[in-house]
């Protein structure tokens, strides 16, 4: 298992706040600018239903975040055209006290996020209150397979 | 098993798409290299060369991926590698190793000085000693054009380089605070042509078996191009006890705990009488003196078995079998 001091060292966090009078826009308050400055990140039941495929087999969908970076941020994310970067939010019901984690994936050459444009890096969100206010969101760059070590590292503080 | 600094090249081709967006680009060069750095518990580095098609990965993979070096086995760095591989997407197990450094930690009874101090070149293996001034005791190099071998208090770089968290990490892996440790390591500047004729060889390499064997039984080899040093043997009869072999003795037993052979304390009582100006003493008289200072020093043994060598705790560090190392 990946080395916790290895998970601390590449360890990126923020934290996004939801604008009053929105259901899911949340925007960028503190920490790592990786992601863009205003996300959507809605709940399930705020969704059409997702097919029982891939990882939603492994773990139930609890919601999704996108986002798309403007003109004038920068990113490692943003790199083709329409600069959007998304990834479902499956629940790990394991580690209840987190609300789940993310598979990011970016607009690839033909404007398009598919799986080929998964980047493997890895997102985990908490929350500090019941309604989802204030998000804490971290950031692991390649490191979706690491998805044990890291909930192990973050639930143990 | 153990690989530490390591530096590879990987030869994209045209379906090879980089991605360097999570890395921190440190230096552009004229040469057409860029050079990123990859944040982990160390900074690992990224050579990039667009146009000559052409990727290196440098840096010391235990330190990067662990935070220490006190032990890293296969499993490790086959993760660590392919870490890095996915984070620039790219496959690099088909990298090809231009510098890798493998070593042995040994645990001790006694403080790794004594060790380090009592090992010296063979004098037909070529190698160049290289005592850091300020490292003396703690750690010794010896060098050619093909390889650069290192024995050092591994311990010590724990408990002076590292922090209080690290220390506690690095003892769940084994380390011992009030232990001896003596790190022997071979950084190999042309693996190509120690191990495979000329022919670069892979990452995946590396880790495989077969090749491992060759390194232990490599590591074991580099060692025996260096000599143990021999205690200073005390004559049993009158005769070769008198009162100059008693001081030749005492200043030979001196000088090799020192880390010194015979043959420069011969060169040093040499250098001494040579630096005598001919006024104070002929050339004839010099001469003479250094005619006495050899038959001194011929008469002084050392023991065939020196207390130093590390040759059968290596040996077993390394699982190799007698057949493998002679």
């Amino acid at each position: 298992m990946m080395a916790r001091q290895f998970i601390e060292a590449v360890k990126q966090d923020a934290v996004y706040n939801l604008k009053e009078g929105t259901q899911s826009s949340y925007y960028h308050t503190s920490g790592a600018r990786i992601l863009p400055k205003r996300l959507s990140i809605s709940r399930e039941s705020e969704m059409t239903k997702v097919a029982k495929a891939g990882r939603n087999l492994l773990h139930p969908v609890i919601g999704q975040l996108i986002g798309r970076f403007t003109r004038e941020e920068t990113s490692p994310l943003k790199r083709y055209k329409p600069f959007f970067c998304r990834t479902q939010i499956w629940q790990v019901p394991e580690y209840p006290l987190f609300i789940g984690y993310g598979s990011i994936g970016i607009s690839n050459n033909e404007g398009k996020i598919n799986r080929a444009s998964d980047t493997g890096d890895l997102v985990v969100l908490t929350a500090s209150d019941r309604d989802w206010r204030t998000l804490r969101i971290y950031y692991f760059p390649a490191m979706i397979h690491q998805l044990d070590a890291v909930m192990q590292y973050l639930s143990e503080g | 098993m153990m690989i530490d600094f390591i530096s590879a090249t990987k030869h994209l081709r045209g379906e090879d798409s980089i991605f360097l967006g999570h890395l921190q680009l440190e230096a552009s060069y004229s040469t057409g290299w860029n050079k990123y750095f990859l944040n982990g518990c160390k900074y690992f580095e990224i050579w990039n060369n667009e146009a000559r098609g052409l990727l290196q990965i440098k840096g010391s993979l235990p330190y990067f991926w662990q935070g220490h070096n006190f032990n890293f086995d296969n499993r490790k760095l086959v993760e660590a590698i392919s870490y890095i591989g996915k984070l620039i997407q790219v496959d690099l197990f088909d990298s090809i190793v231009d510098i890798f450094e493998y070593g042995k930690i040994i645990q001790i009874g006694q403080k790794p000085e004594s060790y380090i101090l009592n090992h010296r070149e063979r004098t037909d293996q070529r190698l160049l000693m290289n005592d850091n001034a300020r490292r003396r005791g703690n750690l010794r190099i010896w060098e050619n054009a093909e390889v650069r071998l290192k024995m050092y208090d591994a311990g010590r770089n724990i408990l002076h380089k590292q922090g209080v968290k690290m220390k506690d990490i690095i003892q769940e892996s084994g380390w011992n605070p009030e232990g001896y440790y003596l790190k022997f390591e071979a950084h190999y500047k042309k693996p190509h042509q120690t191990f495979n004729r000329g022919v670069g060889f892979t990452i995946a390499d590396l880790v495989n078996p077969d090749w491992q064997r060759r390194f232990n039984v490599d590591l074991y080899t580099q060692y025996k191009k260096l000599i143990p040093l021999g205690m200073i043997e005390q004559p049993n009869n009158k005769k070769d006890l008198s009162t100059q072999d008693l001081l030749m003795i005492a200043l030979a037993e001196g000088a090799t705990q020192g880390g010194s052979t015979l043959t420069e304390v011969k060169k040093m009582l040499y250098d001494r009488i040579n630096a005598i100006p001919d006024e104070i003493l002929s050339p004839i008289d010099k001469k003479a003196r250094k005619r006495q200072i050899l038959a001194l020093i011929r008469k002084i043994h050392t023991s065939p078995q020196s207390k130093w060598d590390l040759s059968d705790k290596l040996k077993e560090a390394l699982s190799l079998r007698e057949q493998e190392n002679t």
